[in-house]
């Protein structure tokens, strides 16, 4: 890392109960980058941003931690503090746009409505969400501000959340597997939207999907989970080229490629434990073929292995552990 | 000896408010025994509803569907059941599919009685032997859907289909809601099963690497139409539709070293209310002429089993070969001994 952090998440846990859907994780995030987080589901990758957005549903709370956003610690702030960093400084986009726009008010009252809530005396609300919509690119954007969401798209919806996400020109956007339920072509729009839109802000990105192929897209630095913790950190030409984690390898064996032929896939066995049913020591080792007897008896942290590259196996590289 | 599977010129049109939607349009393609064709396009395509149309699962308003060259067009009742005994559907997201009050095991067998197939003791041995063949235990038989994981349910709705030995399984987005390592799991056994009961697929897919791995040919559709149709190497190689291309291009690489070569496509589908005239992909196609504006392309043979529907498919220059990097030596080594390494035993 070499910039400053713009966004600083430290030894954050959130708990439903007992249970532990995020725990331990330090992760940083620098301005005009992208942090991918990448992870299957259960890994815990969306409860991480709900926590940093200050939105974890009961019963579930952030027991420990801190999330430093440019200096201030945002779970210790007052909810109506919070209400204003929510959508100000940080925004989130969903994966399904539909279920988060209001089938009931036009799109443009949507926006406006945003934008009061950060600005109350602010003038112009109509012209301001009209360049909003325009500078996700929507055509006709006068006419669009008048119509409501079905009348719209998957992927001019999804435009919609964008615009009203960067209303407030926010520092950081998480975005939540933004491209999941879009056709392939219009996720390759979405895709370049993002990163016109992150040249002209600054604005730093957290990119949560399962798509390896979105990642090598997308992401400058790359956080793999598995079953609510941190299990490889690198740069993305490092996950790819040199990955360390059994399970970051065993992702990559179970993407088909266009750009080989291979019999078979390879499977990773078994599925990721719940958070109340977690193995002891390492969580992926039930899985793991390198997996023995030490890894089951203390949890493998995260240690240095290369370049701003860090994994938590105590068998990596596992070519020497092989 | 007939294909196994032959759709001639088949469409649904469904009247609605304002006109008809031709989901669709005038569908022929044949499938042999053992064989995989994939079925791919985006949402709205009118794949899914191909391969309903296939199983007689929904009417066709036109066109003929033959198994081993019977027309099953007219069937009902007992001759109905009698066609779907040979060929059986998986959906994408087998929870829906399955009855939530039916224990595995009932929901396995009652394709069974639903045939009249052996007597109570001959099923249950079944049962246990279907379990085993898609990787779920016996004692599983007495659980419900709800505590199965998306990939154990996924494997249920796989059993049911094979209960009844059918030659052909009709896989609508069989993968798509599994996460990664599950899908890659479900993919395994469904060609693991395919080699062992010479099965053929009708496979439904939007995912065009999976398809590229599963598939033997490849059948890409667009607003109601096939497109393009190739056997599966050729199609990804010499792509003979610009749509196709459209497709391939757009498709973000698991390799950052191919970072922003992919080239978006401008627009969204067409309604199929109202499909544009002439070729229906010319509203969003870089290479459209006047001609594709008014005629419709016929689906034109550029190679022997390759054919394109585009006035142009012969001479669109040849696909750059984009230096395609594949995994690393270290990665490949890696992924080769995660492969090797026999799953850890330890309890």
């Amino acid at each position: 890392m070499s910039g400053e952090a713009i966004l600083r998440i430290e030894g954050l846990r959130t708990r439903f109960g007992a249970a532990a859907a995020v725990d331990g994780v330090d992760l940083e995030l620098e301005r005009g980058r992208t942090l991918g987080i990448v992870g299957e589901s259960g890994c815990g990758k969306s409860v991480l941003s709900l926590s940093v957005m200050g939105l974890v549903p009961r019963p579930g709370r952030v027991a420990e931690g801190k999330v430093v956003l440019e200096g201030r610690d945002l779970l210790t702030l007052p909810a109506a503090e919070m209400r204003r960093v929510r959508g100000g400084q940080v925004a989130m986009i969903f994966q399904e746009p539909m279920t988060s726009l209001n089938p009931v008010h036009s799109i443009g009252a949507q926006i406006v409505e945003a934008m009061r809530a950060h600005e109350p005396g602010a003038r112009d609300l109509r012209g301001r969400a009209i360049e909003a919509l325009r500078r996700v690119r929507i055509p006709s954007p006068e006419r669009r501000f008048e119509e409501y969401p079905h009348q719209l798209s998957g992927g001019m919806r999804q435009r919609v959340m964008i615009a009203m996400a960067l209303a407030c020109n926010p520092r950081v956007l998480i975005a939540d597997e933004p491209t999941t339920a879009l056709d392939v072509t219009v996720q390759a729009q979405i895709l370049d939207l993002l990163r016109e839109l992150q040249a002209e802000t600054g604005m730093a990105i957290i990119l949560i999907t399962h798509d390896l192929g979105v990642v090598a897209e997308m992401a400058d630095e790359v956080a793999v989970m598995y079953a609510g913790r941190v299990v490889e950190r690198a740069p993305v030409a490092a996950v790819f080229d040199d990955p360390q984690h059994p399970y970051t390898i065993g992702l990559l064996g179970s993407v088909p490629r266009l750009d080989e032929d291979r019999e078979r896939l390879l499977a990773i066995e078994g599925s990721v434990p719940p958070p109340f049913a977690l193995p002891p020591g390492c969580r992926f080792a039930p899985r793991c073929p390198f997996a023995v007897a030490a890894c089951r008896e203390g949890m493998p942290a995260l240690r240095d292995i290369g370049v701003a590259h860090r994994v938590a196996c105590i068998r990596a590289p596992v070519e020497l552990a092989a | 000896m007939a294909p196994l599977l032959e759709l001639e010129g088949v469409a649904r049109h469904w009247p609605v408010k304002g006109g008809v939607v031709r989901a669709v349009d005038g569908v022929s393609f044949t499938l042999a025994r053992g064989e995989t064709l994939a079925l791919v396009g985006e949402s709205g395509c009118g794949k899914s509803t191909t391969a309903r149309l296939a199983l007689k699962l929904i009417e066709p308003s036109a066109g003929r569907v033959r198994i081993d060259g019977a027309d099953i067009t007219g069937l009902s009742g007992g001759a109905l059941r009698r066609m779907r005994r040979r060929a059986q559907i998986i959906f994408q997201d087998p929870f829906a599919s399955l009855n939530p009050r039916l224990s595995v095991g009932e929901a396995i067998e009652e394709p069974l009685i639903v045939h009249g197939i052996g007597d109570k003791a001959s099923r249950a041995a079944r049962v246990r032997e279907l379990l085993g063949l898609v990787g779920l235990a016996e004692w599983q038989a007495g659980r419900f859907p709800h505590e199965f994981s998306g990939g154990q349910r996924q494997r249920i709705g796989i059993a049911r289909a094979l209960a009844v030995q059918p030659e052909l399984i009709i896989c609508d987005e069989p993968v798509s809601a599994l996460d990664v390592s599950i899908q890659a799991q479900v993919v395994n056994l469904l060609k693991d099963l395919q080699e062992r009961f010479g099965l053929a697929y009708l496979f439904i897919a939007h995912d065009l690497a999976v398809v590229k791995h599963m598939a033997d040919r490849v059948a890409v559709m667009y607003l109601g139409r096939i497109v393009e149709v190739a056997e599966t190497r050729r199609l990804f190689a010499d792509p003979r539709h610009p749509y196709t291309r459209a497709l391939l291009a757009a498709i973000p690489r698991p390799d950052p070293r191919r970072r922003g070569m992919v080239t978006p496509l401008g627009g969204d589908v067409p309604s199929p209310l109202n499909p544009p005239p002439g070729c229906r992909f010319h509203t969003r196609c870089p290479l459209a002429q006047a001609v594709c504006r008014e005629v419709e392309p016929p689906a034109l043979e550029v190679a022997p089993g390759h054919r394109s529907a585009c006035h142009f498919a012969a001479e669109l220059p040849v696909v750059e070969r984009v230096a395609e990097g594949g995994l690393s030596p270290v990665a490949a080594r890696r992924l080769a001994l995660f492969g090797q390494s026999a799953p850890s035993t330890l309890t």
